[in-house]
């Protein structure tokens, strides 16, 4: 089973994604959760995406990644950002970051969002393969 | 370094008189040089994985997996340094040399230095 955490605050936009991706078979998606509720979720359970709102109040969605980064390198994270794709490149080298996602992400994002996470997780070794039901 | 396994991220086909690769995610392969009492004692390469946006933690799992005790690099980003630092992998900088023997030679004379967190690539840091 894939294990995938929404951070950030309730909103249409992420009730939405968490919606279509939690129709995927074999993946379990929660949240969404405050900052300070996602990190006791994460140090209780070994998530494999993390998808990150742009802003959680009292910090960016960047400097969280980079938070998360210094104890759980381990856990992918999806973006969700209004930079332009240039500057949230710049703004995201180095950190790993699996996708970027619009400010409203469709079901197509979320597609990709699936496609890419199951590709890393079977190069990780964590999935046999990388392909995967389509949501029901 | 006295005894260990060295991996150098390599362009083509690898091994000790090969070149290095500038990003060690996008390497051809990993040329591993084994350590004993401070001497080469064997050289082997393994084949890079695929790499993918945000699969930073795909070299570091290959790596951990055949037991890599230290990892020289020209450059790296924050995630697999960090990653690296976790499964006990310690990465080595060298930013200027494109040959793997003199810095293996150095890293085994204990000249090389540790990466540290303001030499990682990218805006993120």
């Amino acid at each position: 089973m894939i294990s995938i955490l929404a951070v950030g605050k309730e909103s249409d936009a992420m009730a939405g994604l968490i919606s279509v991706i939690g129709r995927y078979p074999g993946i379990e998606i929660s949240g969404p959760e405050p900052v300070d509720h996602a990190f006791d979720m994460i140090s209780t359970r070994p998530y494999d995406l993390l998808i990150v709102e742009e802003e959680l109040g009292d910090m960016t969605g960047i400097a969280f990644i980079k938070k998360l980064l210094s104890t759980n390198p381990f856990i992918n994270t999806a973006l969700i950002s209004s930079l332009p794709p240039d500057d949230f490149h710049q703004a995201t080298e180095g950190l790993g970051v699996l996708m970027h996602l619009t400010r409203k992400p469709d079901a197509e994002q979320s597609a990709i969002l699936v496609k890419k996470l199951r590709k890393v997780l079977s190069l990780t070794g964590k999935l046999e393969t990388e392909t995967g039901d389509q949501p029901s | 370094m006295k005894n260990g396994r060295i991996a150098i991220p390599s362009n083509g086909v690898g091994g000790l008189d090969g070149e290095r690769s500038g990003h060690f995610g996008h390497c051809d392969v990993f040329t591993f040089v084994d350590v004993e009492n401070g001497e080469i004692k064997n050289v082997s390469t393994v084949p890079n994985q695929e790499h993918v946006q945000g699969g930073c933690l795909v070299p570091v799992n290959l790596l951990a997996g055949y037991n890599v005790n230290a990892l020289i690099v020209g450059g790296i980003g924050m995630r697999p340094l960090m990653g690296f630092r976790q499964v006990g992998i310690d990465v080595y900088h060298d930013a200027r040399r494109i040959d793997i023997k003199p810095v293996v030679e150095d890293l085994i004379a204990g000249k090389l230095p540790i990466i540290s967190n303001d030499q990682v690539c990218g805006g993120g840091h």
